[in-house]
């Protein structure tokens, strides 16, 4: 029995066959396991192909992806060093308790760790005029606050928010625009980044 | 070598695994605003995680795995806001997958994607015209 070569399974495949051959073929792999299989995995293959541009993702978001990188700044004599806080909580992965219904977004809430340092981050967001309002606080392990840090709020690479934290270490910025947002915190040990605090309907 | 700082090799993966990560909301038929809420979850524990992963052959799967997660998990919560009750929120969007054989589909088709990249200017042509 001679098997279907790879070029005329692709034309079947792709509907390329004329009448004639397509009854050969059909014939053929009515009674050849290897030439269906063969073919089976071409269907899928151009199958594959043909649907991966439907998965292609708007290019701004590709970008806020790339742009989530910042290298780590090496230490400079006598310079800061830089320090990027993990998420360790996050109310917006939490589930809900069972038979509660959600009324308006709630605030979500997250906490950040850097080395000894917490940072608690509270987000709410205003829906009528498309803004959120964050609030946090720098909590050491020691006793004492850190009064004074300043705070940067960034996007897209650019500091658009700066403030200082009081005496207890917290910080506010109220009713800025919803956007992803870099928070980072300048303190004695160096700067801490918190990567993402705000994404769109959070 | 992200890990080292190297921002370019982080464009890089971003890139390249762009379609596997967007695929998996679009499967479960997520509106965009959701997907793109999918896609930028997935990139932020990617890069929280980049430093677990030891075998770069592997992002794929971890890839494949986080991304269904996180779609299921924004799918428990659109139902709960909606308050709708639906028994079949942990299962794959194709009917006929269970989620590990869904994730075999989207792992298969990253392999896919990275093999015609590997192919050179006219075979790749070619197979694009498809």
């Amino acid at each position: 029995m001679r098997h279907i070569t790879i070029e005329t399974l692709i034309d079947y495949v792709e509907g390329l066959s004329s009448d004639a051959e397509k009854s050969d073929i059909e014939a053929h792999l009515v009674s050849c396991l290897d030439c269906t299989e063969i073919k089976q995995e071409l269907q899928s293959l151009v199958l594959q192909l043909r649907q991966d541009t439907f998965f292609e993702p708007p290019v701004g978001l590709v970008q806020w992806g790339i742009n989530l990188f910042q290298p780590v700044v090496r230490r400079a004599p006598g310079g800061l060093p830089k320090f990027i806080a993990s998420l360790v909580f996050d109310t917006f992965e939490q589930p809900m308790f069972a038979g509660m219904r959600r009324v308006g977004t709630p605030p979500r809430q997250l906490l950040f760790r850097a080395g000894e340092i917490d940072i608690d981050v509270k987000i709410e967001s205003m829906e009528a005029n498309n803004r959120i309002s964050l609030v946090g606080q720098v909590l050491p392990s020691a006793t004492k606050f850190f009064e004074n840090a300043p705070v940067k709020l960034e996007s897209h690479g650019i500091v658009r928010y700066s403030t200082k934290t009081n005496v207890i270490g917290e910080f506010s910025f109220d009713e800025v625009p919803k956007d992803t947002y870099h928070l980072s915190v300048d303190l004695p040990e160096g700067e801490i980044t918190l990567f993402c605090v705000h994404r769109g309907n959070s | 070598m992200c890990l080292k700082g190297d921002a370019l090799a982080w464009e890089t993966l971003i890139v390249r695994y762009r379609r596997l990560i967007y695929s998996v909301p679009v499967r479960f038929a997520f509106e965009e605003a959701d997907a793109a809420d999918v896609f930028q979850a997935v990139c932020l524990k990617l890069l929280e995680h980049l430093h677990e992963v030891k075998d770069e052959r592997k992002i794929s799967g971890w890839l494949a795995t986080t991304t269904t997660r996180q779609c299921l998990h924004m799918k428990s919560l659109k139902h709960r806001e909606t308050g709708s009750d639906d028994n079949k929120l942990e299962e794959a969007p194709d009917p006929s997958l269970n989620l590990e054989e869904f994730r075999i589909v989207i792992e298969q088709q990253q392999a896919v994607r990275e093999a015609v990249e590997e192919l050179t200017g006219r075979c790749r042509t070619l197979i694009e015209m498809l």
